[in-house]
């Protein structure tokens, strides 16, 4: 590691640093690889956290795809060690079928995808594509991993709550996501859902926030806007214009109160759709209806 | 979700045709449009939910318009790689992957935006080959390119070559042997999210098929354990890669793999814009950004 402190060094503007130790002498492991506020070491925990995920995502779809081949055939090898919400005795349930493609669909999104392209790349190569020692924040930058972190800590969890997962969809329309009865009479799975995604909001707000004052104010001197590489680009716009907003879209909202949320299913044909295993398909207009 | 792959790979595609990006300032606009317009579309996810039919057909031209700065990235690649001279390298074949993919996903994309259309389609299999078309074979598929351009400067070391290339070629067939199907089952009446198809009359016909989907996707599943494999082998023993094993021009290739603390010894000072590849008038085929152009030379005005 090179030990040069250029004044592009967050710290070394700081009153505190010219005596205190300078970062990247002899940082412990916990400094240097946990709790490290460098832009580089952020976006490498983003990397191999969102790889995690990804395997979290994918054993989620194999399991969708199995289900679908073989539906009513016990899993082999793993059947057994699935929880009750999700299938007995092997045999994946409509409701823990529910939950497989909800979350499938919340993980990818939410904590493969964006976090991988956004928090992974964006990190990494933002001040090294226009020249900086480091964001513009460090130190929300690292809150911004950590809360991403604590999100999918999240959402994980809400596999092993009573009740289960959220089975409404990653879209969690309201009618589906409020009612208790399509959430095995439990809303903690769906409560779970929503919080884990405010938080992984905040996370992006952090990290939209740090980005776009960066590129504004830390290009090297000659950067000129038209001269950015497009990945730069590509990374603050969305960023500043869809992702902070849509984070706080209402569908979540209801979900946030849940006195509102434990009345029973008005119309019964709702409960029978939801007996056969389709809940979110029970009111649409499908090519079925051509025949 | 899907900008920041296409920025990931506007950069990718210009190292490996040794051209500068067709359209610059196009594709800056573009992303700025798409941006925008992503604000004003979220409706075209609930056509059917009974919203009305006026502010159903603002959001499917909402929806269409936003195909008009998608294709114009889409030529800009074209026409950044048309008449290059390609290096087929993995991060290329997954950048080129993207661009292909993104387009198939993109065209049913157009059709569903239409209310008529999505009013047959919606909470069909369909949608569900769309959206993987556009975020497995686009958002993903860019990433996979990414890991691979810049793995070299993250950790120091290339990632084995054959084993990029088997883990592109199978994931590459095996996406398409998966997810191309689930067009057929949409339109076949399968619908969306459903436990059981073979509860429904009209779909046991079509089991077969799901089932042919779902060995690809454990094929697809499977390929991603060489991925794995060559990440993990390749940190320690990869081919040691120096600053610039691309020949790029962007800054991030002039400091050490990996950089240092505070990554640049001295700030650089650029001169020039980032995509400067084949300048004529130049003896070697790239221009770093922090490098003066020698006399002579005719470069892309930024």
């Amino acid at each position: 590691m090179s030990t040069s402190a250029t004044t592009f060094v967050p710290d070394a503007g700081h009153p505190a640093a010219g005596h205190e130790h300078h970062h990247g002498h002899e940082q412990s492991f916990f400094f240097k690889y946990i709790w490290s506020v460098d832009h580089k070491m952020i976006g490498l925990q983003y990397l191999w956290t969102s790889f995690f995920f990804l395997f979290i995502g994918g054993l989620l779809a194999m399991g969708i795809r199995y289900q679908l081949a073989y539906p009513g055939v016990p899993v082999p090898l793993i059947g057994s060690l699935l929880p009750s919400t999700i299938a007995s005795d092997g045999i994946i349930l409509p409701g823990g079928y529910n939950m497989f493609f909800t979350m499938h669909a919340t993980v990818m999104v939410f904590l493969v995808v964006m976090p991988l392209l956004i928090g992974g790349f964006g990190n990494y190569l933002i001040p090294l594509k226009i020249g900086a020692g480091d964001m513009a924040f460090p130190t929300l930058n690292a809150m911004s991993y950590w809360l991403y972190v604590l999100s999918g800590i999240i959402i994980i969890a809400s596999f092993f709550v009573d009740g289960g997962a959220a089975q409404s969809g990653w879209t969690a329309y309201a009618p589906l996501s409020s009612t208790a009865a399509y959430n095995n009479n439990t809303q903690i799975g769906q409560s779970l859902w929503c919080v884990g995604l405010f938080v992984n909001g905040l996370s992006s707000i952090a990290g939209a926030t740090n980005y776009i004052t960066t590129i504004i104010n830390m290009r090297a001197p000659g950067m000129t806007m038209f001269r950015l590489p497009l990945s730069v680009w590509a990374s603050s716009s969305p960023r500043g214009s869809s992702s902070s907003p849509c984070r706080c879209s209402p569908p979540r909202r209801p979900c946030f109160s849940p006195t509102s949320t434990s009345a029973p299913p008005s119309s019964p044909r709702r409960a029978d759709s939801r007996s056969s295993g389709s809940t979110c398909s029970g009111s649409s207009v499908t090519p079925r209806s051509t025949s | 979700m899907i900008l920041p792959a296409m920025g990931l790979v506007s950069e990718i595609l210009p190292v490996f045709a040794r051209k500068p990006i067709f359209g610059y300032k196009a594709m800056v606009w573009a992303m700025v449009a798409i941006g925008f317009l992503g604000f004003i579309v979220w409706g075209h996810h609930m056509f059917v939910s009974g919203m009305n039919l006026t502010l159903g057909a603002a959001f499917s031209v909402s929806t269409m318009i936003i195909a008009v700065p998608s294709a114009i990235k889409t030529f800009n690649w074209m026409g950044t790689v048309w008449r290059g001279s390609i290096e087929f390298t993995t991060p290329m074949l997954f950048a080129l992957a993207f661009v292909s993919m993104f387009v198939i996903g993109g065209l049913s994309g157009i059709f569903m935006a239409s209310t008529p259309v999505d009013l047959f389609v919606h909470n069909s299999y369909f949608i569900v080959a769309h959206i993987h078309y556009v975020l497995f074979g686009g958002s993903l598929f860019g990433a996979f390119a990414a890991i691979y351009f810049w793995y070299p400067k993250m950790f120091g070391r290339m990632m084995n070559e054959t084993l990029g290339k088997i883990h592109f070629f199978a994931t590459f067939i095996f996406f398409n042997l998966t997810f191309f199907p689930m067009h057929n089952l949409g339109l076949g009446g399968m619908m969306r999210r459903i436990a059981d198809p073979t509860v429904y009359e009209h779909l046991r016909a079509l089991q077969p098929i799901n089932i042919f989907v779902s060995w690809a996707s454990f094929g697809m599943g499977l390929a991603t354990f060489i991925f794995i494999w060559n990440f993990i082998w390749s940190l320690r023993h990869g081919k040691p890669a120096g600053k610039n094993p691309w020949n790029a021009t962007t800054l991030e290739w002039t400091v050490p793999s990996p950089p240092g603390h505070g990554n640049f010894d001295v700030t650089p000072t650029v001169y020039n814009g980032p995509y400067e590849y084949s300048v004529p008038g130049m003896q070697k085929d790239y221009l770093p950004q922090n490098e003066k152009a020698p006399e002579g030379a005719r470069l892309e005005v930024h």
